[in-house]
């Protein structure tokens, strides 16, 4: 007899909760659907000019990070090379410089500026092209170290956009992990 | 007495009103400039490029309605869910670009998609804030009952908890 009333009030208990989930779920796609609606509307009235489909194109997205910064070309960036003058800055983080990365680079993620901020002062001083790369096109960690660096007056950091993909793909020397 | 501390409808105002303000000014924010927000979550390289700018355009408006419902203490157990859902969302990607050591600016309350991000500090700010959705979550949802509204928050019902 006591069992059975232990199961009512648990299946009391179980409906209840089930009721209070069923009205939450309710209630939050009910208010995710006021918020796509304002959305739609929002973007109808205002005429904003981001399309809803079609993704972002790989110029743009190379346009957006590069704003206000200087690209180089991989041929200017080899020639730099070639004269002793390129100072690559290897924006990526540690775990992947450590597989591989140009020759000569420094491993400089972006959060690690300031750290490396005079050293690379000191090397740009004495004649050196700084230049930041990370990998893939639509990797922002290049232009965000140029962008850090300038910030702590450090101007004319260029950058090479996708620069460790293109370079290896080029045939170019690379110092592979050890 | 920890817990009725926690669970006190005075906490639970509090949460509501900071939750339901951060929502609504990170959702005004971030409609005002959808494609410096769509830049921000392309930098995440989680979504697919088909899904960045209808979630760059819709995503601002639904944090300020989640944000209103809060504050208002309208359709309060969804509202609570709904936080809590995009809450975990928001940290398990800052979790995974953490892990992949991919530093951007969360553009949680900016668009900002320049300058240097702190990872650690947006994760951990975004886990308090999901503590707080938690608490309102198991006081509408799990512990309490019944949609309150400010009004509703009363000194009499704090008598009746104890």
């Amino acid at each position: 007899m006591r069992q059975g009333v232990r199961t009512r009030k648990e299946r009391k208990a179980f409906f209840s909760i089930w009721a209070r989930s069923s009205k939450a779920l309710v209630q939050a796609m009910a208010l995710l659907l006021v918020g796509i609606a304002l959305g739609v509307l929002s973007k109808a009235i205002r005429g904003l000019d981001i399309p809803w489909s079609g993704g972002r194109s790989e110029r743009e997205v190379v346009a957006t990070h590069l704003e206000g910064l200087e690209e180089i070309s991989l041929d200017e960036a080899w020639k730099a090379y070639q004269s002793g003058q390129a100072l690559f800055l290897d924006a990526r983080d540690p775990g992947s410089f450590s597989t591989g990365h140009l020759p000569g680079a420094v491993n400089v993620p972006p959060s690690e500026a300031e750290g490396d901020s005079e050293e690379i002062r000191v090397l740009v001083q004495a004649g050196m092209i700084p230049i930041a790369y990370c990998d893939g096109v639509d990797c922002p960690l290049s232009s965000e170290l140029a962008r850090g660096l300038r910030e702590r007056g450090i101007e004319g950091v260029k950058v090479l956009v996708n620069g460790w993909s293109r370079w290896r793909d080029r045939g170019y020397p690379v110092e592979d992990a050890k | 007495m920890k817990g009725r501390i926690l669970f006190s409808p005075l906490v639970s105002i509090a949460f509501r009103l900071a939750l339901g303000g951060i929502f609504v000014y990170a959702g005004a924010v971030k409609s005002q400039d959808p494609g410096g927000f769509a830049q921000a979550i392309y930098n995440y390289r989680i979504l697919p490029g088909s899904l960045i700018n209808p979630v760059a355009l819709i995503l601002p408006w639904v944090e300020m309605v989640v944000g209103g419902a809060l504050i208002l203490g309208v359709w309060i157990q969804g509202a609570t869910l709904l936080v809590c859902g995009l809450l975990a969302t928001f940290a398990s990607a800052l979790f995974l670009n953490l892990m992949r050591g991919i530093d951007v600016d969360c553009g949680c309350f900016s668009t900002a998609s320049s300058g240097t991000g702190n990872a650690v500090w947006y994760l951990f700010r975004d886990l308090a804030l999901l503590a707080m959705g938690l608490q309102l979550l198991l006081r509408y949802n799990g512990m309490g009952s019944g949609d309150r509204s400010l009004a509703d928050m009363s000194p009499r019902e704090g008598r009746e908890k104890n």
